[in-house]
């Protein structure tokens, strides 16, 4: 008979199931693994030292940060940049052209729901460097942060919807590697876009009036700066319900899209090697 | 001439190969577009909230982009594919078919893949020198000109050197992709002048990941920052990278097992 907490619970055992393999399978690699988190860190680093010698030159501030909050944002940046990481393009490739998608098509089991677990073991290994790295980073930059109780309590569901969003975003994107990998340089623009539009340059308040507006309504906020800001407390209540309702809207388009591709895509699969 | 006439005929081999794939061309050019936008929106971001980063100004700023992007061009188009190679030859033993020729196994490495598309960063990264410097003085001297071309060959050499000596340790370490994208992403540092960063971060900037002499030098060099003591130091850098950098392929090539093993 069918139920929906059945299915729930059913689905929530593949995920965990699927998350201890993927983890102990990382688990091996962790030393190497957590090596791919660098580049995220010196991401960072680069850009909180732009931004407090910025800051510096004008007396201490800039666009509303102190170099005490600049280190807050950009070591808290750390942490909500590891926890929205999504698959790239890229990797569907490498699995489409090694055949390595024949297997998990094969399973009763949409694949999103696999991938996410991988992509939670990948997180998990990746806290060995982070949170130490962040802990460093604490020392030597002196970050600056007032925690709001109802902010970090909002701060909760307003990450896991921006992992959920942009993995979903990322998806659409990968699954464009069903058909071509010529549109290489489309993603580039794209995540051109969301370097700038979702607070990972620079606060959104250093960039001009206009570039707010525009970032406002499109994805990218959402995902990033929207979980970010609340957990350093720079939110009001009504910017906060504002972020939750934007974040609904752009997941349940994401995953109209997720859907009516994926149909496509796999009709149009054709499998490689063995 | 006779290392020329070799260096010519793998060039000529890459050349032909590539030449199959001329849509490539476009969507390299579309791409080094994005990154060159991505680094202009970012000094104009910070000349937005600013007036000057350290000192620098934003046509000086434009220099050091531009420096950046050659430098990249050259690494993506003449050393990483020739990396990749080596590094995937270590692993399954492919390297054996370099080794039995009867030449230089370190020249032999490093000139077996040259992607010609990817040299249109080094088109767009002189397009942006040129662009600052005629922002910045109009004009520059001869004597000037050719300093500034020999840091960048100096740059060049070292990021070389740097990339055999970790692609070297595949002899010994498996799984060195992500290595390799950590001194990736270690070298965006170089979008920014490396003086801003604090001290720690600018000795490993020039000792670890020799960012500072291939990108920040040439660059220092064409805005008036460049003294004596800075450009032979680099001199003698450069010396020093290419003499251990042999040393240590020689000794790496000593633990390679073959294809057998």
């Amino acid at each position: 008979m069918y139920s929906l907490g059945g299915t729930l619970r059913q689905l929530a055992n593949i995920l965990v199931a699927e998350y201890k393999v993927r983890l102990m399978a990382g688990w091996q690699y962790r030393f190497q693994q957590s090596l791919g988190l660098m580049g995220l860190m010196f991401e960072a680093v680069i850009y909180l030292v732009v931004w407090t010698t910025v800051a510096e030159s004008r007396g201490g501030e800039v666009g509303g940060f102190t170099t005490g909050e600049l280190a807050g944002y950009y070591i808290g940046w750390m942490f909500v940049r590891n926890m929205t990481t999504g698959w790239s393009p890229q990797w569907f490739e490498y699995r489409i052209r090694e055949g390595e998608f024949n297997t998990a098509l094969l399973r009763p089991i949409h694949p999103f729901f696999p991938d996410i677990s991988h992509m939670m073991a990948g997180k998990t290994t990746w806290l060995i460097t982070l949170l130490p790295s962040m802990a460093i980073l604490a020392w030597i930059f002196q970050p600056q942060v007032t925690f709001v109780a109802w902010s970090l309590i909002a701060m909760a569901p307003a990450l896991i919807l921006a992992f959920l969003l942009r993995y979903t975003l990322m998806y659409v994107w990968a699954l464009t590697a069903f058909w071509t990998t010529r549109i290489t340089a489309l993603f580039e623009l794209y995540f051109a876009l969301e370097f700038f539009f979702s607070g990972r340059i620079a606060p959104l308040a250093l960039l001009p009036e206009w570039a707010q507006t525009i970032a406002r309504y499109l994805p990218f906020p959402w995902t990033f700066a929207f979980p970010l800001e609340l957990m350093l407390g720079r939110l009001t209540p009504n910017e906060t319900l504002f972020g939750f309702a934007m974040q609904a809207l752009w997941l349940t388009i994401a995953v109209i899209a997720v859907r009516a591709i994926w149909r496509r895509a796999v009709r149009h699969y054709s499998a490689v090697g063995g | 001439m006779h290392y020329l006439r070799l260096l010519q005929t793998y060039y000529r081999l890459s050349i032909l190969n590539e030449l199959q794939y001329r849509a490539n061309l476009v969507m390299q050019t579309f791409s080094s577009l994005v990154q060159l936008g991505i680094g202009l929106a970012g000094i104009g971001l910070v000349f937005y909230n600013a007036d000057s980063l350290g000192g620098w100004q934003p046509a000086e700023l434009l220099v050091v982009l531009g420096v950046y992007t050659l430098i990249a061009g050259i690494s993506r188009s003449l050393i990483m594919p020739n990396m990749y190679e080596l590094m995937e030859g270590i692993y399954d033993g492919k390297l054996d078919y370099t080794l039995t020729k009867p030449e230089d196994s370190q020249l032999l490495i490093s000139i077996t893949r040259f992607q010609p598309w990817r040299l249109v960063d080094v088109i767009v990264g002189l397009v942006v020198i040129g662009l600052a410097i005629s922002r910045l003085a109009g004009t520059i001297g001869a004597g000037q000109a050719l300093v500034f071309a020999i840091l960048l060959l100096c740059g060049a050499i070292i990021i070389y050197c740097f990339w055999v000596a970790i692609t070297t340790l595949t002899f010994w370490v498996i799984r060195m992709w992500e290595v390799f994208e950590m001194f990736e992403a270690a070298y965006q540092a170089g979008r920014w002048p490396v003086g801003i960063y604090p001290t720690w971060l600018q000795l490993g900037l020039t000792f670890i990941v020799p960012v500072a002499f291939a990108v920040t030098v040439p660059a220092q060099a064409l805005t008036a920052r460049l003294s004596l003591p800075i450009l032979l130091m680099a001199l003698f850098v450069t010396a020093l990278a290419l003499g251990a950098s042999r040393w240590f392929w020689f000794r790496g090539l000593k633990s390679y097992a073959g294809a057998t093993a």
